[in-house]
């Protein structure tokens, strides 16, 4: 054998010395060129190890065009002859990747192993023969799963997809059903067949957990419920009691008729599309889970479907598991609902739900999710109507929290209604405050029951009790129903949680296992009691027993929140703290997901044990775009993590801050840069320069940049787009246009988000050149015909659109382009995109005078831009929508909205472009002369003379020419006139010229001469009429008719 | 001359044994049941239809024991659905292993029709093909008690039963001889024009949705695909001025799907064009005395929801069970009924809408996308009553029939 190549597992090349009877394995350093390893592993897959030129430019370059790519190729060949080349011969073999007659072939002439090519045929020969001594040769040449580091090579895929066929096709052959379960734990078949090999051994219990693992599988998967058979051998092994409905479903709830009726009444609107939500708030054990309960008897009633998802399940949960519970509980009531579920939304769904470690570029993340699960709710809804249910929200995770809220938004035009149940607490402040000033949803607080109301829970639950227990449960119980409910179940007073029944080893397997959360498999309890097999069962039968705790849809699970507490409540503070720690351990042993790890490690008070799974943690929260949720990690381990974690956690920090357009990231990276090394320290280089950039911090920016060359590495795109975004800002257009022209050959089309950039970049390149229509207009185009260019849709392009918007555009066409646009962005997850082509839409329709559909689509795009964290963008919505009630004379409602708009503009890439339009628009909306010149010194001094757009002065100068005018300050009316003359001319052929006009009548009439004045406003009027802003124009009219009269 | 029947007494003789006759037949034969199946045409003869099984029909044909018969008539497994939406992306939906089934099926109808009155005839019901029923029998109170017949050779007879079903389509002469009054109407109506071509790479189902057409792609038997477009009748009409039949065909599809009417190029039309005028969608009254209706004869909503032989698996077993009930005990004829009318009424709400909806093609694309939101909402719903639906006695298919008794 001359070389061996190996691909399973993992990749590398060994080759034998001629002449020496060693074999000597290539160094990993060797393949640090992707494109050289990229080219020896294809080929080494290839039949006889050859391919077309073509057929490697398309599967390693394909969207680059062949002539281009050709000397890609080349080069990829030498350095991987390089790699090939034994040492102690020339520093090349020539003869390792040859290039002949349009043919690219690997090693020609050598005796060549390759494992994955001998474990397919291997694999596929067992399989004919079906012969299990076989297949279990052929599995004892699989080291693992075919190339891992190249997971999302599509040149890999055919590949991969086959041996992971042949590799489950050939254990279940053999009879492998443990080692099945692990690659493929959503195998019934192989899990039943353990379950079936314990029960041959008498084995029940084991057959049990068996049983109760697969199903934890299967709830990991979106809509995939155990079969018929499965559940027959349930049945058989005796653990069918089926698990209790929550709770008491259908039990009268005493003093809550106003709770039920609130419930009713969300139910008959939503009936009749128009959903909502509601929030039930109330101290622990007042009964908000039981009017949640009230809620699902109520919609099943009327044939809705439900779904149920609650946050104290699992303590230190994975991202937006509550929420994503509830969507799961939802698909396995009704799998048939998936038929109708894209593809792409179901992987996407299943993706969250697995709660598996998510690798994260640190760019900015899709948030396909959320429309997804939107997508989800609106085809369960579809028909009948959906109820879904949240429990527990006080314990949710930021990004459960945003998705609801997103969801709460997407239930108003559907037949939804989203009921939530917190305690009340500071971080849910937010979440109610928009339900309410909304209008999307309610809260319905529950106060403890009244003394008459107590009486009457009593008498329904013990009718025999004395009046003197009666009272004395009324004044202890404080009319909370879960106290009353536990003093009637032990008949004594005190309404505390009864634990007394709980023998010593049975409480304390019962509190370690608490500490994982309110649910739990029989699994975990083992691992975590601290007991052997049959204490355990012991203790778990005395939890039963003693319905401390009661069996769930998986497992089990605590009766009451307040059970669960008042069993954590024994433990000493120290006791505590040292079980947290070993109970997270032996997660950690057990692969739990970091998020849940890290969070054990830190409520037991161990953080730097929490370090490495927090590290993890925050690339999974960043994947799914859950940014505070892994800032919030960082921040709790950052100070006890040392060396490469340390590192690492300091420039996700940036990335995270970067994600949220905090000016935060500045200080962040510039912390991260002492101590990330290789393409790390590159990335935050670059990023530290994007994010100084867009501060304004130009110095910074360069000093990050200087220096830093192009290596090859994944660093080069965002060292390239700061480059250019840095040249951009200085003002040297000749550079930045280089630099992103450079950015467009290396960044992959495959990587939308820092194509957002660059199309950003070359858009305001093109907005400088005074070429943005045109741009723009080329770029909708490309969007609608190119759909892989969907995704990258224009964020940082807000003020692009003026263009189009001030021009002489027919709006209506406009929405119309805008309404497309918008759908395809939501398909592909884009909600920027979403958001961005939503206020197009309602400008447009402001500017048409339209102003119901105005206000609509401005306030669904600032909301919708709040919910993925896009700042300007909400800004810039809010800005418009203040227009909008200027328009009907709101001057209160529309200052209020620029209030808020004006410090979410001051820091984002477009705050040069926006903070004038909000300080224009609040001179306009100043209810006097003398707030208007108030207004203009203020925005005068906020805007500063440097990072001035110069296209957008026009948006200030024109109001503060007009105001200065008005208030009988010429000298400055003529100046705010001058620059904004400067300004429109920029603006040739848009609506812009009329404002000016309008400004100069204004100039006019304070210097007395009326009769230009009448004829530059009736000039001003007719130009707003050509360019289609009839609110304009009859604001104008309206004006000259006052001054007539 | 007479066919033989005359003289012979059925608990049921169903007229009519495509899917839903054949079905109710074999159903009610399983259970015991004495059944006499008539069908006009010959055995083995094709139909109009658009073929495609939804998940709720194969899950019927499993339930029965005939879906591995099914597969071994060579009928593609279908393990994807995609929707192309003009000026979209397409949506692509995966089918993944539930409710017992792992894929569609869209067999031909000479295929499907054929199994179905086989499984009819193996559990014991009596099938008589070339037999027209002419009339229905009454008897004194006016209650239906059997058919009159008439062979291919002009020979009329008769049949006399305790139940008739009328399972003879949309132009049904139980429908009309029983006075079955229409309960709902439809609005609009389709226009569809089929073709098999031979040469498509298509292996799943693909719907299209385009400007005011829609089309579909189904695969079925001997490598072939169900080729159709969809509009109104008006247009339809129009299309066809000055073009020739291929012109007008692809005219159509073009305008359903433009992105996609290259495809129809690289594939070969296996026979002549087929074509559906249109008529507005109904229910009808499904029960009275003596009689039933199951399939297009007492329902029948527009082809571009293919869903009609899903629907008609449905209610076979729904139709079944009533009948078993009542001819058990004739006092229970009105609840039982009256529950199969109820449930087919039920669960045909949101089918007949949303069908009749799209047959109007004054849709935009999200109102489009809205309406087959509900449709795949309300055969999630079919579904579960499926999954719930006890595993009687009827399913069960030994032939041997003393339970009913």
């Amino acid at each position: 054998m001359d070389v061996d190549i190996a691909m399973l597992g993992t990749f590398s090349v060994t080759l034998a010395r001629a002449g020496a009877g060693v074999d000597e394995a290539v160094d990993e350093s060797a393949w640090s060129r992707r494109g050289a390893a990229a080219l020896v592993k294809l080929l080494a897959l290839a039949e006889r190890r050859t391919l077309h030129r073509e057929q490697v430019v398309d599967a390693l370059w394909p969207t680059v065009p062949v002539d281009a790519a050709l000397p890609r190729l080349h080069k990829a060949a030498h350095y991987a002859r390089r790699a090939l080349a034994p040492t102690g011969t020339p520093a090349v073999a020539a003869d390792a990747v040859v290039l002949r007659n349009d043919l690219v072939t690997l090693l020609p002439g050598r005796e060549v192993r390759v494992d994955a090519v001998d474990f397919r045929s291997r694999a596929e020969s067992a399989l004919a023969a079906g012969s299990a001594e076989e297949a279990a040769a052929a599995l004892a040449l699989y080291a693992g799963p075919l190339l891992p580091e190249d997971l999302y090579e599509p040149w890999a895929a055919e590949w991969r997809e086959t041996l992971t066929a042949l590799h489950r096709d050939l254990l279940r052959l053999a009879g492998r059903w443990s080692d099945l379960v692990r690659v493929d734990p959503t195998d019934e078949a192989a899990w039943l067949a353990l379950a079936g090999q314990h029960l041959d051994r008498g084995d029940t219990r084991g057959a049990e957990r068996q049983l109760e693992r697969m199903e934890q599988a299967l709830a990991r998967e979106l809509g995939t419920v155990p079969s018929a058979e499965a559940r027959r051998l349930k049945e058989r092994i005796g653990s069918a009691a089926a698990p209790p409905g929550r709770r008491t479903p259908g039990v009268r709830l005493v003093g809550r008729r106003a709770a039920g009726d609130a419930v009713r009444e969300h139910l008959d609107r939503a009936g009749a599309g128009r959903g909502s939500s509601l929030l039930v708030t109330g101290p622990a054990g007042v009964g908000k889970s039981a009017v949640l309960d009230l809620a699902t008897t109520l919609a099943r009633q009327r044939g809705w479907r439900t779904g149920r998802g609650a946050a104290s399940r699992m303590e230190g949960a994975w991202p937006y598991a509550p929420v994503l519970e509830a969507l799961a509980d939802l698909s396995r009531q009704h799998p048939g609902l998936l038929d109708g579920l894209d593809d792409s939304y179901r992987q996407e769904l299943d993706r969250a739900l697995s709660g598996e470690q998510a690798g994260w570029s640190g760019e900015t993340a899709h948030q396909r999710l959320f429309v997804a699960a939107a997508e989800l709710v609106r085809l369960a809804a579809s028909g009948h109507g959906l109820l879904l249910v949240v429990d527990d929200l006080h314990e949710a995770d930021q990004a459960s929290l945003r998705l609801l809220h997103y969801l709460a938004r997407v239930a108003v035009a559907e037949q939804v209604v989203v009921a939530l149940g917190a305690r009340p607490g500071h971080h849910l402040r937010e979440l109610e405050d928009s339900l309410v000033t909304r209008g999307i949803g309610h809260v319905l607080p529950l106060a403890p029951l009244d003394e008459p109301a107590v009486r009457r829970l009593v008498a329904a639950l013990q009718p025999d009790l004395d009046d003197e227990t009666v009272a004395e449960i009324w004044a202890v119980s404080g009319g909370l129903p879960f106290r009353i409910l536990e003093a009637c179940r032990t008949a004594r007073d005190g309404g505390g949680v009864a634990l007394s029944g709980l023998g010593g080893p049975t409480l304390e397997a019962l509190r370690r296992v608490a500490l994982l959360g309110s649910a739990f498999t029989t699994d975990e309890l083992l691992a975590v009691s601290g007991l052997d097999e049959d204490a355990t069962y012991a203790a778990l039968a005395a939890g039963l027993d003693t319905a401390v705790v009661e069996p769930a849809d998986t497992g089990y699970r605590f009766r009451h929140a307040l059970v669960r507490d008042a069993v954590l409540d024994t433990f000493s503070a120290h006791e505590r703290s040292r079980a947290g720690r070993e109970v997270a351990e032996t997660l950690a042993a057990r692969g739990a997901p970091a998020t849940r790890v890290a969070g054990l490690f830190l409520a037991s008070g161990h953080p730097v044990q929490a370090v490495p799974h927090a590290r993890r943690a925050v690339d999974t929260a960043g994947a799914l775009g859950a940014y505070r949720d892994g800032l919030a990690l960082i921040d709790a381990v950052v100070d006890h993590a040392t060396g490469t974690d340390r590192a690492h956690l300091l420039a996700r920090r940036g990335d995270l801050l970067l994600a949220l357009a905090d000016p935060a990231a500045v200080p962040a990276y510039r912390a991260a840069l002492s101590v990330t090394s290789g393409t790390e320290h590159r990335l935050v280089q670059a990023r530290l320069a994007r994010a100084a950039t867009f501060g304004g911090d130009l110095d910074t920016a360069a000093a990050a940049l200087a220096g830093l060359e192009l290596d090859g590495d994944a660093a080069d795109g965002p060292i390239l787009l700061a480059r250019g975004n840095l040249a951009y800002f200085v003002g040297d257009l000749t550079a930045a246009d280089a630099a992103a022209d450079a950015a467009r050959a290396v960044l992959s089309p495959d990587d939308p988000w820092q194509i957002v950039d660059l199309v950003a970049l070359q858009g305001l390149l093109a907005h400088q050149r005074g070429e943005w229509f045109e741009r723009f207009r080329q770029e909708l185009r490309q969007t609608l015909d190119d759909p892989s260019l969907a995704t990258a849709v224009f964020d940082a392009h807000l003020c692009v659109a003026e263009y189009l918007l001030y021009g002489p555009m027919d709006y209506t066409e406009v929405i119309r382009l805008a309404e497309q646009l918008r759908r395809r962005a939501e398909h592909h997850g884009a909600l920027r995109g979403a958001a961005f082509a939503t206020s197009l839409a309602g400008e447009a329709a402001l500017l048409m005078g339209d102003l119901d559909r105005a206000e609509g689509d401005l306030t669904e795009a600032a909301a919708l831009h709040r919910d993925v964290d896009a700042r300007a963008g909400e800004a810039h919505s809010l800005q418009r929508l203040a227009e909008v009630r200027l328009a009907r004379g709101d001057r209160a409602g529309a200052r209020e909205l620029l209030r808020r708009a004006l410090p979410l503009a001051r820091w984002s890439m477009v705050s040069n472009h926006l903070m004038q339009r909000i300080h224009g628009s609040l001179i306009e909306v100043a209810e006097s002369p003398e707030e208007a010149m108030a207004a203009v010194e203020q925005g005068e001094m906020a805007l500063g003379d440097t990072d001035r757009c110069t296209f957008c002065d026009v948006m200030f100068e024109v109001p503060a020419a007009i105001a200065s005018a008005d208030a009988g300050e010429l000298d400055a009316a003529r100046r705010h006139l001058d620059a904004a003359q400067v300004s429109a001319a920029r603006w040739a052929g848009t609506a812009w010229e009329a404002s000016v006009v309008e400004a100069q009548a204004h100039l006019a009439a304070a210097t007395g001469e009326r009769d230009e004045s009448s004829r530059l406003s009736a000039l001003a009027e007719e130009l707003f009429t050509v360019a289609g802003q009839p609110l304009d124009a009859a604001r104008l009219r309206a004006a000259d008719g006052l001054a007539s009269a | 001359m007479s066919t033989g029947t005359s003289t012979n007494t059925y608990d049921v003789v169903v007229v009519g044994a495509r899917v839903a006759g054949a079905s109710t037949a074999m159903l009610l034969a399983r259970a015991g049941a004495r059944v006499l199946l008539l069908e006009r045409a010959e055995p083995g003869t094709d139909t109009l239809s658009t073929h495609g099984l939804m998940r709720g029909g194969v899950v019927q044909l499993a339930r029965w024991g005939l879906l591995d018969r099914l597969v071994a008539t060579g009928t593609p497994a279908v393990r994807s659905t995609t929707f192309h939406w003009i000026a979209e992306e397409p949506v692509h939906v995966t089918i993944r292993p539930g409710a017992g089934v792992d894929a569609l099926y869209a067999p031909r109808r000479h295929v499907l029709d054929r199994l179905l009155a086989e499984a009819a005839a193996e559990a014991g019901a009596e099938v008589r093909h070339g037999v027209r029923v002419t009339g229905l029998l009454r008897d004194r109170n006016g209650r239906v008690s059997g058919v009159r017949t008439e062979d291919r050779d002009g020979r009329t007879g008769s049949a006399r039963s305790a139940y008739v079903v009328g399972a003879d389509g949309i132009r049904s002469v139980v429908a009309e001889a029983a006075g079955a009054n229409v309960e709902r109407l439809g609005r609009h109506a389709s226009a569809v024009r089929y073709a098999y071509v031979a040469g498509l790479d298509a292996p799943g189902y693909e719907w299209m949705y385009g400007d005011g057409a829609a089309a579909g792609l189904i695969p079925t038997n001997d490598g072939h695909h169900c080729v159709f477009v969809a509009t109104t009748p008006d247009r339809m009409r129009t299309l066809r001025l000055g073009r020739t039949a291929d012109e007008a065909f692809a005219a159509l599809f073009h305008a359903a799907a433009p992105d996609q009417a290259g495809r129809l190029s690289e594939a070969t039309r296996v026979d002549r064009y087929h074509g559906w005028a249109g008529a507005p969608a109904y229910l009808r009254r499904p029960w009275g005395p003596g009689w039933a209706l199951v399939g297009d004869a007492g329902y029948f909503k527009d082809p571009i929801s293919t869903h009609g032989m899903t629907d008609a698996l449905r209610d076979a077993e729904l139709l079944a069970g009533a009948l078993l009930v009542a001819l058990a005990d004739r006092d229970l004829e009105r609840p039982a009924l009256g529950e199969y009318h109820r449930r087919r009424d039920e669960l045909s709400t949101a089918l007949f809408e949303v069908s009749d909806e799209i047959a109007s093609y004054a849709w935009d694309i999200p109102t489009a996308q809205r309406l087959l939101r509900r449709l795949s909402a309300a055969m999630s719903d079919e579904l579960e009553l499926l999954a719930a639906l006890p595993s009687p006695a009827i399913l069960d298919d030994s032939p041997a029939g003393a339970r009913l008794a």
